[in-house]
């Protein structure tokens, strides 16, 4: 079933672990400020018990941008709104894939950084595709 | 996270809605890489919901800072309920009060005003971090 009307929440990683966070909140941003069919949900006030944020996830389909393996949003968005994500992206596993260098700083993207960001932004965008073709 | 005593572990804003979490997170990455080094680690409150065992033990053993972005307090409701022990809170919408002129520009991109404001945030949860670590001396 293609969706047309509902927006595409996008949900990245928050989490301060690692630099691959920083790198998936970045990618999430761009994404957000180039598309109008996509909305971010905050995550910490979703998993903090934001009821807005919890029955705008349950309402429209969500894409997990994540860090790590971890994959604190995807299970965090499952755990405490009972919300599975249609589609799920890995920082880690993006430059794995990819080969992109290792992000090394939380604070900044370097320009090393940047190629994997705009990796990201690729496969986000695929995503997006996909899921509003229905095929997710 | 590795097992690391007399530290305060700094919990912030890591959300995406506003302005003023991206400040939060900033005034985190200052305290931590610039101001107090040696005596702070960042917080991972997704990893501390999700279940992973070393965040886990580690707010449970160590005091806790946090520096939320505004009236939500989620940081400060997620380190609650992990049990976490909170020795301070600064929010950054109340220090935004005293410098009503350092408003950041976007959630993406802070602006020199709005690193400013990080910076005075990171100042002060240092002094913070300072306090919590001499009391527990004590």
């Amino acid at each position: 079933m293609k969706i047309n009307s509902r927006k595409i929440a996008l949900i990245s990683c928050s989490g301060e672990d690692l630099p691959e966070g920083t790198v998936s909140r970045v990618a999430t941003r761009r994404i957000l400020e180039q598309r109008d069919d996509t909305v971010t949900i905050c995550l910490p006030l979703f998993l903090a018990g934001g009821q807005g944020e919890r029955d705008f996830a349950k309402e429209n389909p969500c894409i997990t941008v994540d860090g790590c393996q971890k994959m604190c949003a995807a299970v965090g968005v499952k755990k405490y709104g009972g919300v599975t994500p249609r589609s799920t992206i890995v920082i880690s596993e993006v430059a794995e894939t990819l080969k992109c260098p290792k992000p090394t700083s939380k604070s900044k993207i370097t320009s090393d950084d940047e190629k994997l960001v705009q990796n990201t932004m690729k496969i986000i965008n695929e995503k997006i595709r996909t899921v509003k073709e229905g095929k997710n | 996270m590795s097992e690391k005593k007399n530290k305060v572990a700094v919990a912030v804003c890591t959300g995406m809605d506003q302005a003023l979490a991206t400040v939060a997170r900033y005034a985190g990455y200052h305290v931590l890489e610039k101001l107090r080094p040696d005596t702070t680690v960042l917080l991972c409150t997704p990893a501390l919901l999700g279940g992973v065992q070393e965040d886990i033990d580690f707010v449970k053993n160590n005091p806790a800072l946090i520096i939320d972005g505004c009236e939500e307090r989620c940081c400060e409701k997620i380190v609650k309920n992990s049990n976490g022990k909170i020795q301070g809170i600064i929010n950054v919408k109340d220090v935004l009060k005293g410098h009503s002129d350092l408003q950041p520009e976007s959630r993406v991109k802070l602006g020199p005003k709005g690193m400013k404001l990080a910076e005075i945030v990171g100042e002060i949860a240092a002094k913070r971090v300072d306090e919590i670590l001499e009391a527990g001396k004590a």
